[in-house]
């Protein structure tokens, strides 16, 4: 996250709570995505099997529903 | 260069400089380039299976003299 700090927490801790589109990856780790109207774009979240715990956060460019 | 490796998750992240991230692209589904607001690279996320891609057991910078 620090390496990317165009992304907020908030959006973060958003995307998890009340995602517009969630999926299981393979490996159990879940993937959230919600449009962040402040950046125009998808963020998309991963956490690990919880569902709590933070593993990954980035804008996804290329994500369509 | 800085390399962290995350062994609970099985991810390694590659920090190329100090530079920030103004953009993330998927390469596929365990991997993940940063690259800064001018679009150099400056860091690889290799956020998942990272023992399938990288040999963590040993470290080598070579610099070859022309």
């Amino acid at each position: 996250m620090e390496r990317r700090p165009d992304i907020r927490l908030d959006w973060v801790k958003e995307t998890i709570s009340n995602p517009d589109y969630k999926v299981i990856q393979i490996d159990k780790r879940f993937r959230y995505w919600k449009w962040i109207d402040e950046a125009q774009k998808y963020l998309r979240v991963i956490t690990l099997e919880d569902r709590k715990t933070v593993h990954n956060a980035f804008f996804d460019r290329g994500f369509k529903r | 260069m800085k390399i962290t490796h995350f062994p609970e998750t099985d991810s390694v992240y590659i920090d190329l400089s100090d530079r920030p991230s103004t953009e993330t692209r998927e390469v596929n589904t365990d991997l993940n380039i940063d690259l800064d607001a001018e679009g150099k690279l400056v860091g690889i996320d290799i956020h998942g299976n990272a023992s399938q891609y990288v040999d963590l057991s040993s470290f080598l910078i070579e610099t070859v003299e022309t």
